[in-house]
């Protein structure tokens, strides 16, 4: 109740693909900004079929930042909405190594073949980048 | 999505994996399916386990209360009525 009209009109996106989407991880990576919306650069190199290296080169404006495994565990196992423990079954708990990641972005969409669709304050379809 | 009676319409979508935000809600998804569809609102029906879902049903409390413990991604069916039935 007395819900604020101003929450109501968020605006939303949809990505839509033919194909499963690569998990999205909804994580912290550092103290100066809140948890974001990240894929595992492992993943997207391999729906790119692209080396690292390549990846890097090409995309020089795309930010790849890095996590301890264990910490990227904990705060994805953490969530709300995590129910299922075999989603983050190749992940260990307790490791030190560090993982890549990349913020979920309309040009990495584009890359990875979806298409963005978004809703705006009137709940009407617009083309909007994702920022 | 479930595209398996979509050969018994003219519509399809063919992107059928679809990512949004947990805030969304039935209607959200429901009008941007119609807008890919390029057909009306009220044609189209969001369905769970072959019932509709209400339209200020948010995808968290969708997913909480019929998905919790089972694997991505959270299926949903939708049905597009004729535009000539009654």
């Amino acid at each position: 109740p007395g819900e604020d009209e101003d929450e109501q009109r968020e605006v939303f996106e949809f990505e839509f693909s033919d194909r499963p989407l690569l998990p999205c991880y909804n994580i912290q990576v550092s103290l100066s900004q809140g948890p974001r919306n990240w894929l595992l650069l492992s993943d997207v190199l391999k729906r790119l079929k692209m080396s690292a290296r390549t990846f890097r080169a090409t995309f020089t404006h795309i930010e790849v930042v890095t996590i301890a495994e264990a910490e990227f565990y904990k705060q994805a196992s953490l969530s709300q909405l995590f129910s299922c423990p075999e989603e983050l079954e190749g992940f260990m708990p307790d490791s030190k190594e560090l993982l890549d990641l990349v913020e979920i972005s309309a040009e990495l969409v584009a890359l990875l073949g979806s298409s963005l669709e978004c809703l705006d304050d009137r709940w009407e379809p617009v083309s909007r980048p994702r920022s | 999505f479930d595209h398996s009676k979509a050969h018994f319409y003219r519509y399809d979508e063919q992107q059928k994996f679809v990512r949004c935000s947990v805030r969304a809600e039935v209607r959200h998804l429901r009008k941007v399916l119609c807008h890919r569809l390029n057909v009306e609102k009220h044609q189209v029906q969001m369905l769970f386990n072959n019932e509709s879902l209400p339209d200020h049903m948010t995808m968290k409390r969708l997913w909480l209360s019929h998905w919790f413990g089972k694997a991505q991604p959270l299926v949903l069916h939708y049905a597009i009525k004729d535009k000539r039935t009654r």
